[in-house]
């Protein structure tokens, strides 16, 4: 008994000893962010989803800015203006900005950081892989030469996030890498505070940023690691969170149309759920089974399970990406009988196919399970596996699957040639079913080069009809994302380019 | 006596060296490159290269198996290529989260199980017996990530009474890390509303486990008590005039503890099962969380380390209670006597 | 043991009065289920109907519609076969192997029972989920998978308890008996130890199916086991997660059935041993 008193005793002393640590400050000017999982480094080299680039987008900043409304419209951002002649492009720089340890930005970041990003060669350089070399002309003037003229260089540059060449210098032995996968030191909007593994990010303001917050900006911002949608549906419904990434669209409509949230709707490439054949393995290898399977597919009950909120695709290039030929591309349409004479003519009735779904999007979960339907009604078997990202595509590229569901994403603004040398040409990396094509390899090739827009939006077309005649991809209902707001902040806008871009910076209470 | 403990032990490496060889291999099988993960979506197939190189993930399986051993030996669980950090920090990291679950849904099983058990076995075969049996049964035919998710949906999203997951009030600073358990961090911390956030976050994740695990531990503790109801010493101090109250807790309960723990022990297994299914719906940052996750990127060694550190305490925790029998119940003769 | 704590029939009896009953009546219709869904199952539980997407529980629909508007009952009614039959499946062959090993374990004795009782134990320590995950990622994802794995993992429990049987029976005078008459020790354990054994292997087995279930549902919902559109009641749960608080029905049906079936299997265990012990 004495003892259990003298613990109960040592306890409560400790308890009412009152020392520094507060739990509970006040915290109205925190702003919660659900991402969908827990970035793997935050590097701007390296980083390549999204809960990585919520962390790199706000500490760092970019050469130019785009408008999110009309991406084909660049914005000065840390160069406040270029010029382009031939190869080589030339970067005015902004006068006083400082890095968050306080030491100036000039020429010798950029090229230090553009040096070191194609040495490393991962996560976004290949948006940026025709660079030859960067020249530092005066500390506010960089020129950039690319290996061909290209007109996309800034658009694409608009991704690049800038570092200090201090750091690089400082942890050179591994190009940084060590340092700069868990370390943050950019000129950006937002400080990189700490980084509690398994739980959050805590970024705080930089009120020495060159930009310009709104109103009632929120002073610090705490990048939650919640992997399960669901549970991010029901804490930004119950509001533990301010926002969240990836809540399935069901909840995202229901919650953002409940009082006291609203619904931001936006175009983006990311949620369109893409179904790749195998070009390599049979019986996806066959271009009328591949035909059958497109005039097949289900596109209207796509639709609906996107609760209308969709339109049908006619080729890779949404209509709203800058200079996109869909408008005068033919329709595609579910159309059985032309499938059913398509089918007979591969002389493959019967087939068997098997499809890798990458899990934990139910989106494209419900494509492939339409496009086993729909096939069903051919007489062809479908069988789904759903697996991890990495198993799943590597299953159709060891041609271990037939099919592939991935979300169609592609960074660069503006430029469609980038699009193109991910998922169509030869060695790209979501070219999973393994498409090849000389003349379109030669076109990709050749479109950066050209000056003339109208000429490159032909060129474009051309492109578009060698992928859409092979019928390599089924490109099921592309819906419109949205995004569920508390009435309580404001400034959240969709980035088409990614699927939710938080830009944290343009973030306010109201 | 030292004999035994070091056959014990003996085996106990023996059996972690085969946990270790089982999943090494089962885990390798696999047709994905973590390489192809680690590089990144857009990276070109020389750099996916050159990654796998310097991973060794090119070498042949023998000599990958080799190594890790021989790392394994060294204490050195490896990397992990989602985190990019030695699996022991990130273990060190983590298992303080696990462990303080487990204890607190450990030490709640026991004394609710118990307590059921004491009413219980009041009036063997009466409505209450029965009531608590039927409720205990369907407590463990629940699915424990449906139970999960239904305790959210009750206590978080209808009445707002519970968090919906994690460790502390998001928008609250958690108190330094002194032990990894916040219980007691915060108590170090000298914060009474830090210790009570603690708290009612562990509410649910703990509650869930309990639940699940309730029939067995009841079961077993009723039987125990019945049994020594009846027996000789008890009947003896009721004749002496002791109070029931007493006889429970001087007599009964001390005699009856070891039949439970035994078979709580031997729960260990599936308890470390349960309790990765608890944290990835509650968002709990433990080892079974770590472990899944690392899991979809085919990022292997946490999974191995996984295994390793709870075969680890299934071997341990046996171990002690061989010890600790003759303490808590003077019946049983000391082991290896 | 005395009158006062053994625990009298007739109380005993009363609250499973109804509950037995009731518990059987759940496995029968889980029969129905396994053996003739078409009969049962109003709906085809895979074609899609995308004009009743996510509907409400209402006459045509008694539990309501999922994502691709098919009806969940039906959807029950056909994963029965794929849930329980996989259980039932994990449960018979690891109760088959764990007889057979438990009981040469027990009549080896020495050093051998050691030996293999030490095996057992490496098996119990095995986190039954990161052995899951093991299998799963080197033969794939599939109910095949998980039955391999769920297997490995519960036929310990058989060998430990058969061996403890048939330390304890080896005992009995009437064994002592027979194998001093020179009976053969195979036809000891054939004639003096299995039948006994047995009995007790039969509760343990019908409480198991439920945990089985349980188990198998939970790899499921983890992604490890069925694949999409396999209507398991597992991977329902898993799919339903996406729609949760649009669409309750979708979630709350397939684990009620979940949990009913547990119980009823677990009731029906506990008379069989309430019987057995009587």
């Amino acid at each position: 008994m004495k003892l259990r008193n003298g613990i109960l005793g040592v306890a409560l002393g400790l308890l009412m000893s009152g020392t520094s640590y507060a739990a509970f400050a006040d915290d109205a000017s925190t702003f919660v962010y659900a991402d969908a999982g827990e970035p793997s480094t935050i590097d701007p080299a390296k980083a390549n989803v999204n809960w990585e680039f919520t962390v790199t987008r706000n500490i760092y900043d970019r050469l130019v800015d785009f408008d999110l409304d009309d991406p084909s419209k660049l914005l000065p951002a840390l160069a406040t203006e270029w010029k382009q002649d031939g190869k080589v492009w030339t970067f005015k720089l902004r006068d006083g900005v400082t890095f968050h340890d306080g030491s100036p930005f000039d020429a010798n970041d950029v090229k230090a950081t553009l040096d070191r990003l194609l040495k490393i060669g991962q996560g976004q350089s290949y948006l940026v892989d025709d660079i030859a070399s960067v020249t530092v002309v005066d500390p506010k003037t960089v020129k950039i030469e690319t290996k061909a003229p290209t007109v996309f260089l800034a658009s694409n540059l608009s991704r690049i996030e800038m570092l200090s060449d201090e750091d690089i210098a400082k942890h050179k032995d591994d190009l940084g890498q060590a340092w700069f996968n868990e370390n943050a030191n950019g000129t950006g909007p937002y400080e990189f505070v700490a980084w509690t593994r398994g739980t959050q990010i805590e970024l705080k303001r930089n009120d020495k940023w060159w930009g310009k917050f709104p109103e009632k900006p929120f002073d610090r911002v705490l990048d939650r690691f919640v992997t399960d949608g669901a549970n991010r549906a029901r804490g930004l419904e119950g509001g533990e969170f301010d926002l969240a990434n990836f809540v399935p669209l069901d909840e995202a409509l229901r919650i953002g149309t409940s009082s006291g949230f609203h619904l931001v709707e936006g175009n983006n490439l990311w949620a369109w759920p893409a179904i790749y054949l195998n070009m390599d393995l049979a019986p996806t290898n066959n271009k009328d089974f591949r035909d059958a399977l497109v005039k097949a597919f289900d596109y209207t009950a796509m639709a609906q399970s996107f609760q209308g909120k969709a339109e049908i695709g006619r080729g890779p290039i949404p209509s709203w990406f800058p200079g996109s030929p869909e408008k005068e591309e033919p329709e595609i349409k579910t159309d059985l009988g032309a499938a059913k004479a398509a089918l007979a003519k591969s002389g493959l009735a019967n087939a068997k196919m098997k499809c890798s779904v990458p899990a934990g999007f139910p989106e494209f979960r419900f494509a492939a399970t339409v496009l086993q339907s729909s096939a069903q009604q051919l007489g062809v078997t479908v069988e789904i596996e759903e697996q991890p990202f990495v198993e799943a595509i590597t299953a159709i590229k060891s041609d271990k699957s037939n099919c592939f569901v991935l979300g169609n994403a592609n960074l660069s603004p503006s430029d469609a040639t980038k699009f193109f040398s991910a998922h169509y040409l030869k060695g790209g990396f979501y070219n999973s079913g393994k498409f090849f094509d000389q003349t379109l390899q030669d076109l990709v090739a050749k479109l950066p080069t050209i000056s003339d827009a109208a000429e490159r939006g032909k060129l474009l077309r051309q492109a578009a009809d060698i992928v859409v005649d092979s019928h390599y991809i089924i490109w099921t209902a592309r819906p419109k994302t949205v995004v569920p707001e508390p009435d309580r902040i404001a400034g959240y806008r969709i980035d088409p380019a990614e699927y939710i871009n938080a830009r944290f910076w343009e973030m306010h209470s109201k | 006596m030292i004999g035994f403990l070091f056959k014990r032990l003996l085996w106990g490496l023996l059996v972690l060296i085969a946990v270790a060889v089982i999943t090494f291999f089962l885990s390798r099988v696999v047709p994905a490159d973590p390489a192809a993960f680690l590089a990144g979506q857009n990276a070109s197939e020389a750099t996916v290269q050159r990654i796998r190189t310097e991973h060794g993930l090119d070498r042949p399986l023998p000599e990958q198996f080799a190594s890790y051993m021989v790392g394994l030996a060294k204490g050195d669980l490896g990397e992990s290529i989602r985190t990019r950090r030695s699996v022991s920090t990130d273990l060190g990291q983590y298992l303080p989260a696990t462990l303080e679950l487990l204890i607190v849904s450990f030490v709640l099983y026991l004394a609710i199980s118990f307590s059921l058990a004491v009413l219980a076995a009041r009036h063997p075969g009466g409505a209450v017996d029965g009531s608590i049996r039927l409720i205990t049964m369907i407590g463990t035919g629940i699915p424990v990530f449906w139970l999960g998710m239904t305790l959210q949906f009750f206590f978080f999203y209808k009445l707002h009474w519970l968090p919906l997951g994690s460790r502390f009030p998001i928008r609250e600073t958690a108190p330094p890390v002194i032990t990894g358990f916040l219980l007691m961090d915060s108590m170090l911390a000298g914060s009474l509303s830090a210790f009570l956030a603690s708290l009612k976050h562990l509410a649910l994740p703990a509650a869930t486990i309990v639940i699940n695990l309730l029939a067995v531990g009841t079961r077993l503790s009723r039987a125990a008590l019945i049994q020594e109801q009846g027996r000789l010493y008890v009947r003896t101090a009721r004749g002496k005039g002791l109070s029931p109250r007493r006889i429970m807790f001087k007599h009964i309960l001390r005699n009856a503890l070891s039949p439970i723990l035994t078979a709580t022990t031997m729960q260990f297994g599936y308890m470390i099962s349960w309790v990765i299914l608890v944290e990835v719906i509650f968002d709990w940052p433990g080892i079974g969380l770590y472990a899944y996750q690392s899991f979809q990127v085919f990022d292997y060694s946490p999974v191995i380390a996984l295994a390793i550190v709870s075969t680890a305490g299934f071997v341990i925790i046996n171990l002690v209670m061989d010890l600790l029998y003759p303490v808590i119940d003077p019946r049983v003769q000391s082991v290896g006597s | 043991m005395s009158a006062s704590t053994q625990p009298s029939r007739r109380m005993i009896t009363r609250p499973k009065g109804v509950l037995l009953p009731l518990a059987l009546l759940v496995v029968v219709i889980l029969a129905a289920f396994t053996l003739v869904p078409g009969l049962i199952a109003p709906h085809d539980p895979i074609a899609l109907a995308m004009a009743d997407r996510l509907k409400p529980p209402n006459f045509t629909h008694i539990f309501g519609t999922d994502e691709g508007g098919r009806d969940v009952f039906s959807r029950i009614v056909y994963g029965t076969r794929y849930s329980l039959g996989v259980a039932i499946v994990i449960v018979f062959a690891s109760a088959v192997f764990g007889v057979i090993y438990g009981a040469v374990s027990g009549m080896a004795r020495g050093g051998i029972d050691n030996l293999m009782m030490r095996v057992v134990d490496l098996f119990f320590g095995f986190p039954a989920l990161v052995l899951a995950l093991a299998v799963t990622a080197s033969i794939g994802r599939g109910l095949d998978s998980v039955a391999l794995s769920l297997a490995i993992i519960w036929w310990p429990g058989y060998a430990r308890l058969v061996r403890g049987e048939v330390l304890r029976l080896r005992e009995r005078p009437h064994v002592e008996a027979a194998r001093a008459l020179g009976v053969s020790e195979i036809t000891i354990l054939r004639r003096h130890i299995i039948p006994f054994v047995i009995q007790e292997v039969n509760v343990r087995v019908t409480t198991d199916i439920g945990y089985a279930l349980v188990a198998v549902t939970a790899l499921s919902f983890l992604g490890l086991g069925a694949n999409s559109p396999t209507p398991e009641w597992g991977l329902l749960i898993r799919d339903s997660r996406s729609y949760f608080g649009s669409a309750w029905w979708y979630l709350v049906f397939p684990g009620t059935m979940i949990m009913l079936t547990a119980t009823a299997f677990s009731l029906i265990g506990d008379a069989l041993a309430s019987r057995r012990n009587a």
